[in-house]
């Protein structure tokens, strides 16, 4: 009998991962939860620059960012992205906010940790990054999905946008201003802001925002309270 | 066409121009701001909300005047005459663009016109 195959061996790719945390302990536990995860730490670093010295020029798939703040994460992300523009970023933080949760999406984050779940949500997590996968703590699920607002809380939102002062709307719309101050708290937290300057740039801001197409008043808004 | 011509942005270009009596009552009319238009005046336009349908509209400067013009109750032609005035420009030429911003704006529900006789 001739050319009986011989089985091929495949290689399986095994991604080559970084770490990048300023707490040293925090990087070591991301670290050794990495490797259990059979995911090759290629190095680590408590800022980007540490990481970039400690390499060689093996490629990197994903970069893994533990944080203290979104805003420096947000930094981290871009230095990184500078450096590495296709690597998957994953990023770790003690808590997020639904605005910050898209300023991250935006700058490139392609999973966001929350560090009291890394145990078991890490790997996970970032395998399905670097599947093209995003991945994000389940409570941002209610925020993530276009907020419904009442008629009334866009009329309201509408002028307050544009400037108008709560007395001027409940003149306008002929409410008390007790009432759009009901409205406003409900409209601010379907919106996921806390003041009428974030709801103004969170609805101005075509990068970040909704924009004004949110407030338009169709068939298909909620009846006015 | 005058420099700094009244533009608008957002919705449906304005309706052709109407014959010269059409025009003439047009000029003859004042302008009302409905119950449910709110609008501010910022640096470098005017932004009109109808509160109805939530639809923001922006005008430039020139057309963001017309309105606060015509807002004090004075027809057409005398708002025309007025801002040629102002601008130093021929009272017929205003009076096209003053007509033409006043169909828009009416055709997008955020103004009404009362004619003679009318309101």
């Amino acid at each position: 009998m001739s050319g009986s195959a011989k089985p091929q061996r495949i290689a399986l790719a095994v991604p080559s991962v970084c770490v990048v945390a300023d707490d040293e302990v925090a990087r070591r536990r991301v670290c050794s939860i990495l490797r259990r995860g059979r995911l090759t730490v290629a190095g680590n670093g408590a800022a980007v620059e540490e990481l970039v010295s400690s390499l060689d020029a093996k490629p990197i798939d994903a970069v893994i960012v533990a944080t203290s703040s979104e805003a420096a994460l947000r930094d981290a992300v871009v230095n990184v992205k500078s450096r590495w523009p296709v690597a998957t970023i994953v990023g770790i933080l003690d808590d997020v906010t639904w605005r910050g949760v898209r300023e991250l999406l935006g700058a490139g984050v392609a999973a966001l940790i929350l560090a009291e779940t890394i145990d078991t949500a890490l790997v996970v997590g970032v395998q399905g990054a670097l599947s093209g996968q995003l991945s994000l703590p389940a409570g941002l699920r209610e925020h993530l999905a276009r907020p419904r607002l009442s008629a009334r809380e866009k009329q309201i939102l509408g002028m307050v946008v544009m400037g108008f002062s709560n007395g001027e709307v409940a003149t306008k719309l002929f409410i008390s201003e007790s009432t759009v101050k009901s409205h406003l708290a409900t409209a601010f937290a379907k919106l996921g802001v806390r003041s009428r300057s974030e709801a103004s740039q969170l609805i101005l801001d075509p990068s970040s925002g909704f924009g004004t197409g949110i407030l338009e008043i169709s068939s298909a808004s909620e009846p006015s309270a | 066409m005058m420099d700094g011509q009244a533009t608008m942005t957002e919705g449906n270009p304005p309706s052709a121009a109407p014959d010269g009596a059409e025009a003439d009552a047009l000029l003859r009319a004042t302008v009302r701001v409905p119950k449910h238009v709110v609008y501010r005046d910022f640096m470098n336009e005017t932004v009109v909300l109808n509160l109805e349908s939530g639809k923001y509209h922006g005008l430039n400067p020139t057309a963001g005047r017309m309105l606060q013009v015509l807002e004090k109750g004075v027809s057409l032609r005398e708002a025309a005459a007025l801002l040629a005035t102002e601008y130093g420009v021929a009272n017929e030429e205003l009076e096209q663009d003053i007509s033409a911003l006043c169909r828009d704006l009416e055709s997008r529900g955020l103004v009404e016109l009362v004619l003679d006789g009318t309101g």
